[in-house]
């Protein structure tokens, strides 16, 4: 007897739908699985067979033939066990015929019969909502997960036995759990914190006024923000905080962020929403494929794991150069394409970078008294960044190197993060006004030249200052252009339409470009 | 074969590895220059008066002897005047040290006898401190009529380049390396302005070196080349100085040939103060305006010139509130927001009348250092 169950498969972040049929014939006894399976679905026969039996329930021995169709693409992954089971129990006449309608399964099988919690629920919900199913049976701890979409009834299962239970009988007994999406999780005010270690707040630093300030700008205006300084000196304390001061994701963007952290089975496990900004640190000894995505199957890495976050790279000029120049496509084009032998995709990874890094190997540059590095060795240092990453990063703040200042305690405290938050979220707003009606921008930092020249209009003093920034300073066009959106962002934090001389300085110290390391003081 | 004194000792000095020493050697035994390169070197060799290896390059360049006199030409060509050290030209002050370079190539002029010389040393890792002394001490000396002689090395020999061309005098510089390159390669600009070859410019001095055309930078080059240092000046400036360095090569060079040295006091705690420092408790003049060098050279210098004594009457309250502030070294804006009490939002407005009155000089995002 022929039977099939709903299920769907993942393509990068997207899912796709899938069929799973079962045919139930007279042969030599057997399960036989085709349809351009990976080795964990081949393996799910001998799962599938423990579990049923395990489960109380008796397979006549005949051939039972499992296909998965779409049959030409490559699947992946555990939760193909449910719905190949289902086809399987509706084929024998173990479950009656039709309950699989309108329903999808997703979960993986324990030989005893339970399920498993299997990763990409959410993503593979939302493909199973938009093919019309009306339920999906998920294992038990993926429920709240799958809840989140709108319109779906999610049935929660723990183990096999009980969704056979509730198929025939519609019983629903303490092994299920009946939800009905969409069901968000109460995201409480509190500080937002990253996804990395413990809670961080902006009230915990102290000192390194002109760093904070720097922050504040990058975030407010999304530009990418090179901290460059001796060691010490709290750069990476300050870019830790960066993500505490953007604006609370949306509930689109969290579900959008928390479809990538799904897939990699990285959801926090007491919530199904990642529901706080990500802060990713990867560290410098990182692959190229975990930074930017790899595996035979093409998963994301950290550039998409920082989505809607901060990507933070401590140490910049350590990392790989084949690591760090595959920045280029995200910071251009908030996305990044993954491409292996037969799969290809494309993740979001729509990050402001934060990166640091001291201005010479030991550290102490331009502090003579300790530093005796030769212009040649500072140059080979900073010159591991390449020139097209640097145009890339809009600010460079330089830390003040006095090592005391984070030990200042008898400053005034420190503002926390959430009354910078406020800040932020004001100048967004004039920035959200501001491009409204240009496509695919959203911040000043994702300014191209037409916008600058359309956005960052100077009048006649102002336009004099700035040339004579450009001459006295040496600039070039790019990092001039770069003073520009930096002096917008800081006027909107000012709440000034114009740009004004005082931003326009402001920026030129904030600039970023391979003159602002050391200035003119790197030719002696 | 005819050969000419001068193209006789350029092919020795092709040869490399023949130090002064050994051509005084030569000398005895062949008697001129021509024969040292026309004779056969095995001769020398089995008398014991080279090695095998300085024999083995004279070998090499008897054998490629039309190419390096098609170079010859193109040097003499390319405006590089050749002073062998029997030649009226040749400077006196270097003619009289124990070992001179038989040969000078120059791109420009020689100093000038008449007129005293002073040489600029020191880190090549200095402080911006170090590089506004070296080149206040050379402008100030330049503009009173002394020579100014460095090494055309990063650091202090750059600064005092600098400065001695800032004061619109000239300045010669003198090389480790052949006078086709110019090490480090960033100061081709700075080597080439004082050469006059630049465009829009002329000729502002020379630059000087013992080694053949194309030769490359080798540390012990260094060494030699400081010895020419110490042989065409009259008296020697130190800057900055850590306790073991080049420097000290130089000043020992300056003193075998009996010629005194200056050095800049330095602070007690300060690494690069510390060569300066032993230099002075061992007996060194310290170096403390540039009127302590033209009294001692005798030239009139009855006004007092402090380095850094600028006039700020033309400056508004809070400018000279921050050129106060502002030190040699670069400091940051929090750290000029503190001690002068100008909030910090404030200051880049200020401090930028102040760079374009040339009284401060930003150094890099977010430094600032006073001129």
């Amino acid at each position: 007897m022929f039977a099939k169950a709903s299920t769907a498969g993942l393509f990068g972040i997207d899912g796709f739908s899938a069929e799973v049929e079962a045919d139930i014939q007279n042969g030599i006894p057997g399960l036989y699985l085709t349809g351009a399976i990976a080795p964990e679905i081949r393996e799910a026969q001998y799962r599938i067979w423990n579990a049923l039996k395990n489960s109380g329930i008796r397979i006549e021995p005949k051939k039972i033939t499992v296909n998965i169709s779409p049959a030409s693409l490559k699947k992946h992954g555990t939760h193909y066990d449910l719905p190949i089971a289902a086809a399987i129990l509706a084929g024998t006449g173990v479950l009656g015929s039709g309950v699989l309608a309108d329903s999808g399964f997703l979960g993986e099988l324990g030989l005893d019969g339970r399920l498993k919690p299997v990763r990409g629920v959410l993503p593979l919900s939302i493909r199973l909502n938009q093919d019309s199913v009306k339920r999906i049976f998920v294992p038990y701890e993926n429920a709240r997960e799958a809840a989140l979409i709108e319109g779906l009834t999610i049935i929660g299962v723990k183990r096999l036995g009980d969704m056979i239970d509730f198929l025939n009988s519609s019983r629903i007994n303490e092994g299920i759990t009946m939800l009905k999406g969409p069901l968000y999780p109460s995201i409480n005010d509190g500080p937002y914190c990253s996804t990395q270690g413990q809670d961080v707040d902006f009230s915990d630093v102290r000192g390194q006024e002109y760093l904070k300030r720097a922050a504040e700008i990058a975030v407010s205006g999304h530009h990418n923000i090179l901290f460059t300084g001796p060691a010490g000196t709290g750069k990476t304390m300050i870019a830790k905080r960066m993500a505490t001061i953007l604006p609370p994701l949306s509930r689109n963007e969290d579900l959008k962020i928390s479809q990538i952290y799904s897939i990699l089975g990285l959801l926090p496990e007491d919530r199904p929403l990642l529901s706080k900004r990500p802060f990713r640190s990867p560290h410098n000894c990182i692959s190229e494929a975990a930074f930017s995505g790899g595996g035979a199957s093409a998963l994301p890495g950290e550039l998409s794991l920082a989505s809607g976050g901060i990507l933070f790279l401590d140490e910049l000029p350590l990392f790989k150069r084949n690591v760090l120049e595959t920045l280029r496509q995200p910071l251009e084009e908030r996305r990044i394409t993954v491409s292996r032998m037969n799969i290809s995709c494309t993740y979001p990874a729509d990050f402001i970078l934060a990166a640091a890094m001291n201005p010479c190997a030991c550290g102490f540059y331009p502090d003579r008294s300790k530093c005796s590095c030769s212009p040649a060795q500072i140059r080979a240092y900073t010159g591991r960044l390449s020139k097209p990453l640097l145009d890339r990063i809009d600010i460079c703040a330089a830390a003040r190197p006095s090592e005391l200042s984070e030990l200042k305690q008898n400053s005034k405290p420190a503002e926390s993060s959430s009354d910078i938050r406020k800040r932020v979220e004001k100048a967004r707003l004039i920035q959200a006004e501001r491009f409204k009606n240009s496509s695919g921008i959203l911040f000043n930092g994702q300014m191209g030249i037409q916008e600058i020249e359309k956005f960052c209009h100077l009048e006649n003093k102002e336009a004099a200052l700035a040339e004579d920034i450009f001459v006295k300073r040496g600039l070039s066009l790019r990092t001039y252009h770069k003073m520009l959106k930096i002096a917008r962002t800081i006027a909107d934090m000012d709440g000034s339409l114009r740009i004004l001389p005082h931003h326009i300085l402001e920026a030129a110290d904030l600039k970023a470009g391979s003159e602002s390391f050391f200035g003119t003081a790197i030719k002696y | 074969m005819y050969m000419d004194r001068k193209t006789a000792c350029y092919l020795l000095s092709c040869a490399g590895d023949i130090g002064p020493a050994s051509i005084g050697r030569l000398r005895l035994t062949a008697g001129s220059y021509q024969d040292m390169i026309l004779t056969d070197p095995d001769l020398f060799l089995r008398s014991g008066i080279i090695n095998n290896k300085q024999a083995e390059k004279l070998h090499k360049v008897r054998s490629d002897m039309d190419r390096l006199l098609l170079k010859y030409e193109e040097l003499t060509a390319s405006g590089v005047s050749i002073f062998t050290l029997e030649d009226s030209g040749y400077p006196e002050r270097l003619a009289k040290i124990s070992d001179p370079p038989f040969i000078l190539y120059v791109r420009g002029r020689l100093p000038d006898e008449t007129m005293p010389s002073a040489a600029v040393i020191g880190s090549r890792t200095c402080s911006d401190y170090g590089i506004s002394a070296a080149e206040f001490f050379s402008e100030e000396l330049s503009e009173n009529g002394v020579q100014i002689i460095s090494g055309l090395a990063h650091g202090i020999d750059t600064a005092a380049a600098v400065g001695a061309l800032r004061s619109g005098h000239d300045t010669f510089a003198v090389l480790g390396t052949g006078i086709n390159i110019c090490y480090p390669k960033e100061n081709y600009p700075l080597y080439r302005s004082i050469t006059g070859e630049a465009e829009g410019t002329h000729n502002r001095g020379g630059v000087i070196t013992e080694f053949a055309p194309d030769e490359n930078a080798l540390p012990f080059h260094f060494i030699m080349r400081n010895r020419i240092i110490a042989g065409l000046c009259d008296v020697l400036l130190v800057i900055e100085a850590r306790e073991k360095s080049g420097t000290s090569i130089t000043v020992n060079y300056a003193l075998s040939q009996g010629k005194d040295v200056f050095a800049m006091p330095g602070r007690i705690n300060d690494p690069l103060g510390r060569g300066c420092n032993g230099l002075i408790r061992d007996g060194a003049f310290p170096l403390t305006e540039p009127g302590d060098v033209l009294t001692y050279l005798g030239i009139d210098s009855s006004e007092k010139n402090i380095m850094g004594k600028r006039d700020t009457a033309c400056l508004s309250h809070d400018e000279k509130n921050i050129y106060s502030v502002l030190t040699e070294e670069p400091s940051h804006l929090e750290d000029i927001s503190e001690a002068s009490g100008i909030p910090i939002l404030k200051l880049p407005m200020i401090l930028f009348d102040l760079e374009q009155k040339g009284y401060a000089l930003n150094t890099g995002n977010a430094f600032y250092k006073r001129l």
